[in-house]
């Protein structure tokens, strides 16, 4: 097959057990279905994973996907994606990367890892030369220290994704950290590299990236870089990065505290962590991802104060504030910057490390755990101390660390009784939002729907924000819904809070853009998204000669998504694990003294139902026979036979 | 040479610490002067200070001074001056 345009043409497998790896031809199927991205790895990780793995299995296989416009200039192309078993779901999950762009140059799209090294390892990739690599020595280092090591002996232009003590440890929420400043964070694929004994996969390149119409490509970058350099709103995500959103989401009311048992307390954006702090007194610089002319990440250096001359390498501000600083309480800007640091270091995400301490804290409020289930620790909100020991207890599976290291779903199984029915989870993942106190839009019933658990697909316009129908159809149009799907949207307005429209139905189309900005490497922060289908599928075109309409490309994603179904349906997921938990349902919760929910059992099954029939699925959430025969994916049509009625 | 846009010859300029490492201008350097994307085949480098959290530029000898990298960055970390004729 000649080489596409846009793609370097191959697939390296590497298998631990066996230590060898092979190349080969990346199929033209793969590449005209499926895009790139979570798609890809999708369609290739349902074939070769089988139902039921378990994460640590050495049959687990990591995914990991360069999308087509990585490794060019397309504004904000620097996301790799990678697939895996999740510890959390025992599922297929995907996370988001800003780095390992190198594999690109070094001749591979994908990247498939099987097996399990009998002691600890690293893959080195230098073109079409594969090492695997013994890491006896490096077991135990934390990430920024493994990076440095390996930029110390290959150079700093290498791409480094290691994972620190967390993820040798197999916490289940344990993070791949690349280049220090990007993480595959969520969902635990950190213990999924550990529980195959690989440290780190290290990859430089010298090889070319054709372009098809390098005129034609180049024109539409160039009109996609100005209009985002020209965003009203690209000065501020410059500054802040993603602090941009910090005073909109406390207006909001997304911040969910302790545990979700509380909304978010006064004076978050204006007082305790302020903008003007924050750019004056702790950043020290911009850092961008590869062809990004925004720069989110930042560089931090603390001045004045205890931890004064401390350099952090943070990916996002507004998980640190939120997690340690909201969530958990921290009401100190320099101490959520060392928990968060901290935190990059051993190898953990933000998030599931605070919804589980925070977690672990109610239920000891609650007396359902004591100090002889935590080893005398007195558990309370807001201690940095204290945060700053359960970190490194939880890496290091000590102590409490070992049951806390669980996460919430898994150690709520574990204590049983009462505990599990205050999990905030979605398919075994701790949740970022509470969805009862927002504006009720696609981003939160994607919550519910997503494959891969709890977590939003986009978080766009609608976040938050109640939006009229006149102020939706522009949107519609840049995320390229079909006219007849939007006035549909338009016609059948869902009751509550919602806006004069159909979430559930604009949810999945919510989730076919997402897919989209995934799929193309493409950033899926929120300034990003004016760039919207048709200018993205024209810069596919322009890139790889392959002619796509955006609607052809949303419904290479369309598959992307039945594919995820069906995996979870082949795993024994159904309705059920879409209707959220306990809390959510059954619980209203405060916020600037006023009530909030609960979001009935019933009232979610309601819109589970309006999605189920956009997506062609049937009532049970099983996409149906006919639609995955529309999509071209027959085999797994043949596959859910014993799921479509009879 | 990207054939819409000829040649201008500047003398190129580092400005100050403004590099967010993107690598837009290896991209664009490669784009421009070989007709591929390469960071191998740029004609400058950005390494790495400050624990990895900063960025230096270095041209290499093979920059044949075209301007198109900081025409490009979006941080303006490179500035481009173009060359006074000589008087006789």
């Amino acid at each position: 097959m000649a080489k596409i345009p846009g793609y370097a043409g191959k697939i390296l497998y590497v298998n631990l057990t066996q230590r060898t790896s092979e190349a080969k031809d990346l199929s033209e199927d793969l590449i005209k279905n499926f895009v790139g991205g979570p798609a890809m790895n999708a369609r290739l990780a349902y074939e070769i994973i089988k139902p039921k793995t378990e994460f640590s299995s050495p049959e687990n296989v990591i995914l990991i996907n360069i999308p087509p416009f990585m490794g060019t200039f397309a504004p904000s192309a620097g996301r790799a994606s990678i697939a895996a078993i999740s510890p959390q779901t025992n599922s297929l999950a995907y996370s988001g990367t800003g780095g390992l762009y190198n594999l690109k140059f070094a001749g591979y799209d994908e990247l498939i890892i099987t097996g399990k090294a009998d002691r600890p390892v690293y893959l080195k990739i230098l073109d079409d030369d594969v090492e695997i690599v013994d890491a006896d020595d490096l077991w135990g280092k934390d990430t920024m220290e493994t990076t440095d090591i390996f930029w110390n002996k290959y150079g700093d232009d290498w791409n480094v994704a290691c994972i620190g003590p967390a993820g040798e440890n197999l916490v289940k929420y344990a993070a791949i950290n690349s280049n220090k400043f990007s993480l595959f964070a969520r969902e635990g694929f950190g213990a999924v590299m550990g529980s195959k004994n690989l440290k780190a996969i290290v990859v430089q390149g010298t090889k070319d990236i054709e372009i098809a119409d390098r005129k034609r490509f180049r024109k539409v970058c160039d009109d996609a870089r100005k209009l985002l350099m020209e965003d009203r709103y690209f000065g501020g995500w410059r500054s802040l990065g993603s602090l941009i959103g910090l005073g909109h989401f406390e207006r909001a009311g997304m911040f969910p505290v302790k545990n979700q048992q509380e909304g978010a307390y006064e004076g978050i954006h204006d007082k305790i962590f302020s903008n003007k702090e924050f750019v004056t007194r702790l950043k020290s610089g911009d850092v961008a991802c590869m062809a990004c002319p925004v720069g989110c990440k930042h560089a931090i250096k603390i001045k004045g104060g205890t931890y004064d001359g401390k350099v952090a390498s943070l990916s996002c501000l507004l998980s640190t504030i939120q997690t340690f600083g909201v969530t958990y309480t921290i009401k100190n800007y320099d101490e959520t910057i060392v928990c968060a640091d901290l935190c990059d270091r051993y190898g953990m995400d933000y998030f599931s490390i605070v919804n589980t301490v925070s977690y672990a804290t109610e239920l000891y409020d609650k007396g359902i755990i004591t100090k002889k289930d935590t080893g005398g620790i007195a558990m309370e909100w807001g201690s940095p101390e204290l945060m700053k020991e359960l970190i490194s207890k939880i890496a290091l599976r000590q102590g409490i660390g070992d049951l806390l290291a669980e996460g919430c779903y898994w150690m709520g199984q574990k204590i049983g009784g009462e505990a599990p029915k205050y999990a905030v989870t979605v398919k075994g993942v701790d949740t970022i939002y509470d969805p009862r106190v927002p504006i009720f839009s696609p981003e939160m019933l994607s919550i519910y729907t997503n494959p891969k658990g709890a977590y939003p697909t986009l978080q766009s316009w609608t976040l938050g924000t109640k939006t009229t129908p006149d102020g939706l159809k522009p949107i519609m149009n840049i995320l390229g819904v079909p006219q007849e799907r939007q006035e549909r949207i338009l016609a059948e307005p869902t009751g509550g809070n919602e806006g004069g429209y159909n979430v559930p139905r604009l949810t999945k189309w919510y989730d076919e853009f997402y897919g989209l900005l995934d799929a193309t490497g493409l950033c899926a922060r929120s300034i990003f998204h004016v760039l919207g289908a048709e200018r993205i599928a024209e810069m596919y075109t322009a890139l790889t000669g392959i002619e796509k309409s955006s609607l052809e490309m949303l419904t290479d994603i369309e598959r992307n998504y039945n594919i995820r179904r069906a995996f979870n349906v082949r795993n024994g997921f159904g309705k059920n694990d879409d209707l959220g938990n306990d809390r959510w349902a059954t619980e209203t919760v405060t916020w600037k003294g006023e009530n909030y929910g609960p979001i009935t059992y019933d009232r979610i099954g309601n819109l589970l139902a309006e999605y189920y029939n956009e997506r062609g699925w049937d009532q049970e959430g099983v996409p149906t026979r006919q639609k995955l025969e529309e999509l071209g994916l027959e085999d797994i049509a043949k596959d859910l036979e014993d799921y479509f009625p009879k | 040479m990207e054939e819409t846009e000829k040649t201008k010859p500047f003398n190129m300029f580092i400005p100050s610490d403004k590099c967010s490492g993107c690598l837009t201008c290896l991209l664009v350097c490669s784009f421009f002067n070989q007709g591929v994307f390469s960071l191998a085949k740029a004609n400058l480098r950005i390494s790495r200070c400050d624990e990895g959290s900063r960025f230096m530029i270095t041209f290499l000898p093979s920059c044949i001074k075209c301007g198109f990298c900081a025409k490009y960055c979006p941080w303006n970390a490179i500035e481009r001056v173009k060359k006074i004729k000589e008087v006789k």
